[in-house]
């Protein structure tokens, strides 16, 4: 599975990968973007099936990351591992096409589930 | 709303994947890096502080980073870079720390930034909601964390608004003495250097072990008690750097100046009645405000505890006889008024009791320490010179140094009603005779009996027969005591 993770902070994307080793899932590629122009250069060379993004990044959203890629047809499932929690927050990403909404910090047990909705768990 | 330590240590252990223990402790180090949270639609409601320990021990466990990468970083002066990326992100996550799952506010981090000089005074000057925590992840040095509610107020009004361009001096620069020796003023925050403290060090480190020495012999139990860290602080950071949760004895040492505090977290508290009362120092269930049968229990403990600052201390002014004063126990830390401008040691403790470590701090007045700091301050002056110059040098430098002089009145005990009341013409009959003499004191020795007399439109005093001046060793004088390497 080829999965490009989007965050500004290079420890968090770390930690990312880390956990998404951990939770099991098969065949991973990673790709790492630090910004959103990053993230949409990376998703035309990469193609990745699986996006996490963060929300609050400098320049541009993660929400207009999102509806930056849905107006290019993204075929794949994007989600979103932010500090935001607020109701409204969730609201607006499931609007613009957001499959998950994790909010940090969050355990291995906690990306393996929401992953398990939407993505082919390994063994 | 601050958050509880167990919440500290949940949102740090998951973003960490490691046990995080963060306990209640003392701000025993300056904060070095502080983070603002707000709400974009009512401002500011929290701020983060942590010492530069932790910010490289959190910058380096975020992302898996070798203790080495801390300590070089300490060693160097140099927490920066990745480390500091990523101490930000941290804080950047932690917001979810101060958000209240009732009403879904939503809180985002305002900014990271270096404490600059004052800001953090600035900050805990205000009063605020405030806890401190020693923050420990395993494989990392420990470092402190101060969480602060702010309570919507904005950057202008808690004097944190970044400064664009250097502030003008709003003293002028004091010209360059051509004098070998002034007066040194210890209760300035500049007044104890390092070399100083270290000497302090060594006497406090002895206070330290003889109250628990003290303590063990009244438990009957093992009680080791050892200095972490000594400050010069003002009455702001004193306050922060106790917190809340406290339990404080303030106490005065007769034959010195102000009031001395002795302030402990209610966990040792606790751990201390239990043991009073016959148990193993571990209290059933969470420490809580002690009642006033608590406090009857404690205070002969703590009075004989504090018996021993009078005794170590005692050695370092022989001319003066010192004792322990009145005390009392407050269930929070409050400093008169007219204490905003003094400075104090704190001495920052930590104790051992029952096999759990607590934390006290211990904070003299620097008007009750500067004795001791100027007799260990010229103590090597006076061998330096006398090294150099000989012999009579440092006596022969010491007599053109000034010192206050003042006359004794007498005085009398009148009222609060009375004193309130008081109004034009009425007369107050003080303790004393006309004629008797008065005292001519410097410092605390007597110099000379008095009697006031008119010069032209000066109120001045007449030394009398029975003076005892001329039989006043001059290096006795505070006078001697003032003096400092220019």
């Amino acid at each position: 599975m080829r999965v490009l993770i989007v965050d500004d902070s290079k420890a968090m994307r770390m930690i990312v990968a880390r956990e998404l080793r951990q939770a099991g899932f098969a065949d991973l590629v990673i790709t790492e973007a630090a910004s959103g122009p990053e993230a949409i250069d990376a998703v035309g060379e990469f193609s990745p099936e699986l996006i996490l993004s963060d929300w609050n990044m400098p320049g541009m959203s993660g929400l207009e990351l999102l509806q930056a890629l849905s107006a290019k047809g993204f075929p794949g499932v994007f989600g979103f591992i932010t500090t935001e929690a607020s109701a409204e927050m969730r609201s607006a990403a499931e609007g613009a096409g957001s499959r998950f909404f994790i909010t940090k910090p969050f355990t291995t047990d906690v990306l393996r589930d929401v992953l398990a909705g939407v993505v082919a768990v390994g063994s | 709303m601050i958050p509880s330590p167990t919440d500290v240590s949940a949102l740090l252990g998951t973003l960490f994947g490691s046990e995080v223990d963060a306990t209640d402790a003392l701000m025993s180090a300056s904060p070095w890096a502080l983070a603002l949270f707000e709400t974009p639609e009512l401002g500011l409601v929290a701020a983060a502080a942590a010492d530069v320990v932790l910010v490289a021990t959190m910058g380096a466990a975020i992302a898996g980073y070798p203790v080495d990468t801390v300590e070089t970083a300490l060693e160097k002066g140099k927490v920066g870079g990745e480390l500091w990326d990523n101490f930000a992100e941290v804080l950047n996550v932690m917001n979810g720390l101060f958000m209240d799952d009732g009403d879904h506010t939503r809180v985002v981090l305002h900014s990271v930034q270096r404490v600059e000089p004052g800001q953090w005074e600035t900050l805990v000057g205000h009063d605020l909601p405030m806890s401190a925590l020693r923050v420990a992840v395993p494989g990392y040095p420990a470092g402190q964390l101060a969480l602060v509610d702010l309570g919507d107020r904005s950057l202008a009004e808690l004097g944190l608004e970044r400064r664009k361009t250097a502030p003008a001096p709003s003293e002028p620069t004091p010209a360059v003495s051509d004098t070998r020796w002034r007066p040194h003023d210890f209760r300035q925050p500049t007044g104890v250097s390092r070399g100083l403290l270290r000497s302090l060090h060594v006497h406090l480190g002895e206070v330290a072990r003889t109250m628990a020495s003290t303590l063990a012999g009244r438990l009957q139990a093992k009680v080791h008690q050892k200095v972490l860290q000594i400050r010069h602080v003002g009455r702001d950071e004193l306050v922060a750097g106790v917190g809340n949760d406290v339990l404080v004895t303030s106490f005065r040492v007769d034959g010195m100046e102000g009031r001395f505090l002795l302030a402990w977290k209610l966990d040792l508290a606790m751990c201390l009645l239990d043991m009073l009362l016959g148990g193993t120092g571990v209290p059933c269930g969470p420490a809580r405000r002690p009642t006033a049968l608590d406090l009857s229990l404690l205070e002969p403990a703590v009075r004989q505890v504090l018996g021993v600052v009078p005794s170590v201390l005692q050695p370092f002014v022989p001319e003066r006889d010192l004792t322990l004063g009145d005390s009392r126990i407050d269930l929070e830390l409050t400093l008169p008024a007219d204490a905003a401008t003094d400075t104090w040691l704190a001495t920052y403790l930590s104790a051992d009791l029952a096999g759990t470590e607590h934390q006290a701090v211990l904070a003299i007045p620097m008007l009750a320490l500067q004795p001791i700091l100027e007799r260990i301050v010229n103590g090597d002056k006076q061998r330096q010179l006398e090294l150099e110059e000989g012999p009579q040098a440092f006596g022969h430098a010491v007599l053109g140094v000034p010192g206050d002089v003042h006359v004794h009145f007498p005085t009398v005990h009148v009222p609060a009603e009375r004193i309130a009341g008081l109004a034009t013409g009425d007369v107050l009959v003080l303790e004393g005779m006309l004629g008797a003499p008065l005292h001519l004191r410097c410092g605390q020795v007597h110099v000379a009996n008095v009697e006031p007399v008119v010069h032209g439109t000066r109120l001045c005093v007449r030394v009398r027969d029975d003076a005892d001046f001329g039989r006043v060793d001059p290096s006795a004088l505070p006078t001697r005591q003032l003096v400092h390497s220019a």
